[in-house]
């Protein structure tokens, strides 16, 4: 799906990197809190991994999706970060042949607020709300697309429309639900 | 069946209680997935790659009141099949072809002791759930077990949401390249096998055995005491778990193969006494997803072998202490 | 915002864009701080609709990122250091009886994965004193063969490889995969 951009990133046009960091960031983040809890650290350690992973495209072969090769680079640098935080003067002593492997198990578990977790469900619960609210072809375009993971082609064949069709279809279902969601997230434009 | 399949649940569910740090709903789908794969017919094509290598292979697998039956068959490359009647193994080559004495071609035997193996590995394993997707046109959970050192390759294994068979497993290095991949191209679950399925079509010589007779202990066993060699560097939990001598080189010398394992990882170390002057493996060499170290230490000839990174080959192959006398 | 600008961000949230497009889109993309937002907006949508996990608050580390990265050359074109992005065709997992099978095989060497490495021995790593690794690898290129000159050590290594499949593989099947496969190179 990003391979496009990636192979723009290769040949050096780092404003490719940064739709790859826009388009990724949120869930990156999100597993990165789930290792080091503090939000101000976690977008520090993110950061550390997109740099990581800027660094590293040259090797990137797209054996893999783009997103799973990130998402291996956030999680060793949140171990390496937790590994390196460990190392500082601890407040009980560590044998230093165990410091790699110190990991507090509650570090390790997801790291979900009851907040953020309401606000998920309650987001789902809305998106699904505008889905049904569509006409039926800009909702199936969109739930094929989603849900079922097909492409605009894969899409078009389905319907038996143009890949234009189906792009407008998609964004016209976006542009719905966006406006649904920040009638809930307070954001305006 | 349902009771044995209840039963050996909940020995998973003992097996795999005491790791605390990986994501309970994690563990659970690999729990469910050690056992699926015992207990579910399933029919379909799957292909391994590695750099360039390709292979296809069609599995059929039953299972039922008597037992596990497993039919696999190689689509490309040298004609092989191998059927599996429980702990019975027949190999069936193509006439004409020398019969391999290869008594386990089926390895350490996935999945009868994959629950096993995964309560050793989880240790040095992160077990955390990754993302959604599709394989063989199945919707997938990926399973990820990142490891907790550079020592070893981690894995991120899809499972089938609805009946929880393992349908893809990819070996990862630690910048989440893709070194080895084995995947379901197609697959059909949960129908009935029937018998003629099961039947061998290939005409050719076969060769039978049971496979406890060349038992293989997933779990740490003591060195022979009379082997010569030591190992004086492993990585973390990495344990003896086979040592014999069985092997013949082509000019005559036995060959000990030490194995070592995680659970998950493993790595062969073989020491071949020089008979004679031929050329030998010196420093580092790369194949696929496997890495390998060669060194000459007191006359013999010794290789480092796995599906491991580079610098564990070779700490391991420097490591290596000769006990014997003089 | 024109409703085009929007219809472009929707299609590079699905990775559709490419060309001129896609240029345009990254020109949006740099200079309107609208066009950003709405792109995470989208993005934000489509990980809710895929039930990822997703944090809910507004983030930008592109500026960081950027500025972190500023004294870095930007990349050449350079065969020698980029890898080559192995496309595999839409249809390469599909099902297959045999003989489609090696058409696959086919088809990966129209993409250019048979192309055969040149044979280089590793470097040898950086022995590090602890399990951080702060510098990356060199890694030979992978392929079907050992990075060995010799044909002897090659064939000794393969058959090492089988063995070890045999007796120490991460699981029954795969191993006989992986065996089977290495029967194939010889």
């Amino acid at each position: 799906m990003d391979l496009e951009l990636v192979q723009r990133v290769q040949a050096g046009d780092k404003k490719a990197f940064d739709v790859l960091i826009m388009k990724y960031q949120q869930r990156i983040v999100h597993v990165i809190t789930g290792f080091v809890h503090d939000p101000v650290e976690a977008l520090d350690v993110a950061q550390e991994a997109f740099i990581k992973a800027y660094r590293a495209i040259p090797n990137f072969r797209g054996d893999s999706a783009f997103y799973t090769w990130l998402y291996r680079i956030a999680i060793n640098t949140s171990k390496n970060h937790l590994t390196s935080r460990a190392r500082r003067p601890p407040a009980v002593d560590v044998d230093a042949m165990d410091a790699t492997n110190f990991y507090d198990a509650a570090e390790l578990k997801e790291f979900e607020t009851p907040e953020s977790s309401l606000m998920t469900d309650e987001l789902q619960k809305t998106i699904h709300q505008a889905i049904e609210g569509l006409p039926e072809d800009t909702a199936t375009a969109i739930k094929l697309r989603e849900l079922e993971g097909m492409s605009y082609e894969e899409i078009a064949q389905a319907m038996e429309c143009p890949i234009g069709t189906v792009r407008s279809r998609i964004f016209r279902a976006r542009d719905a639900i966006d406006k649904q969601i920040q009638e809930i997230m307070g954001e305006g434009e | 069946m349902k009771k044995v399949f209840q039963f050996v649940l909940a020995c998973s569910a003992l097996v795999l209680s005491f790791n605390t740090a990986a994501e309970p709903q994690a563990m659970q789908t690999l729990e469910r997935m050690g056992v699926v794969a015992k207990q579910l017919n399933y029919d379909g094509i799957f292909s391994y790659q590695a750099g360039n290598k390709l292979q296809s292979i069609r599995i059929i697998h039953r299972a039922d009141e008597q037992g596990e039956v497993e039919r696999l068959i190689s689509l490309n490359g040298v004609a092989r099949e191998v059927i599996r009647t429980n702990d019975m193994v027949t190999c069936i080559y193509p006439e004409g072809k020398p019969v391999q004495e290869n008594h386990r071609p089926l390895g350490r035997g996935f999945p009868t002791d994959f629950l096993r193996r995964l309560s050793s590995a989880e240790a040095y394993y992160q077990f955390s759930l990754g993302q959604k997707g599709r394989v063989a046109s199945h919707h997938t959970q990926e399973i990820v077990a990142t490891p907790i050192d550079n020592y070893r390759y981690g894995y991120s294994l899809w499972v089938d949401k609805d009946n929880d068979l393992l349908l893809q497993s990819d070996l990862l290095d630690s910048m989440g390249n893709v070194l080895e991949t084995f995947s379901f191209s197609s697959v059909e679950m949960g129908q009935d096998i029937p018998e003629q399925s099961l039947k061998p079509e290939m005409q050719g010589n076969a060769m039978s055995w049971n496979r406890n007779e060349y038992g293989l202990s997933a779990v740490k066993v003591t060195q022979d005491q009379s082997s010569i060699w030591q190992v004086t560097w492993l990585p973390k939990g990495f344990n003896l778990v086979t040592q014999q001598n069985r092997f013949k080189a082509r000019n005559g010398a036995s060959i000990e193969q030490q194995v070592y394992s995680d659970g998950l990882s493993s790595v062969s170390i073989f020491f071949e006494k020089i008979r004679a002057r031929h050329s030998h493996l010196h420093g580092g060499s790369k194949m696929g997803a496997a890495n390998a170290f060669g060194t000459i230490m007191n006359a013999h000839f010794i290789t480092v072998v796995g599906e491991v990174p580079a610098r564990t080959v070779e700490k391991m192959g420097n490591s290596i202490r000769f006990n014997g006398a003089e | 915002m024109t409703v085009n600008q929007n219809e472009l961000l929707s299609a590079l949230v699905d990775g559709e864009l490419q060309g001129k497009e896609l240029d345009d889109v990254l020109q949006l993309l740099n200079t309107n701080e609208q066009a950003r937002r709405q792109l995470q907006r989208y993005q934000h949508t489509s990980d809710l609709l895929h039930d990822h996990s997703v944090s809910h608050h507004h983030i930008d580390l592109t500026d960081r990122v950027s500025a972190a990265l500023d004294d870095d050359a930007a990349f050449t074109t350079s065969s020698n250091n980029t890898a080559q992005i192995i496309a595999f065709p839409k249809h390469f997992w599909k099902q297959a009886v045999s003989l489609a099978v090696a058409a696959s095989i086919g088809a990966l060497a129209v993409v250019g994965v048979m192309t055969q490495p040149e044979n280089q021995l590793i470097q040898p790593p950086q022995m590090a004193s602890v399990e951080v690794e702060t510098t990356p690898m060199v890694v030979a290129k992978t392929g079907k063969r050992w990075t060995v000159e010799e044909q002897e050590i090659e064939e000794r290594l393969n058959s090492y490889l089988v063995d070890h499949n045999e007796y120490a593989g991460a699981s029954g099947v795969f191993s006989y995969a992986r065996v089977v496969s290495y029967d194939m190179g010889q």
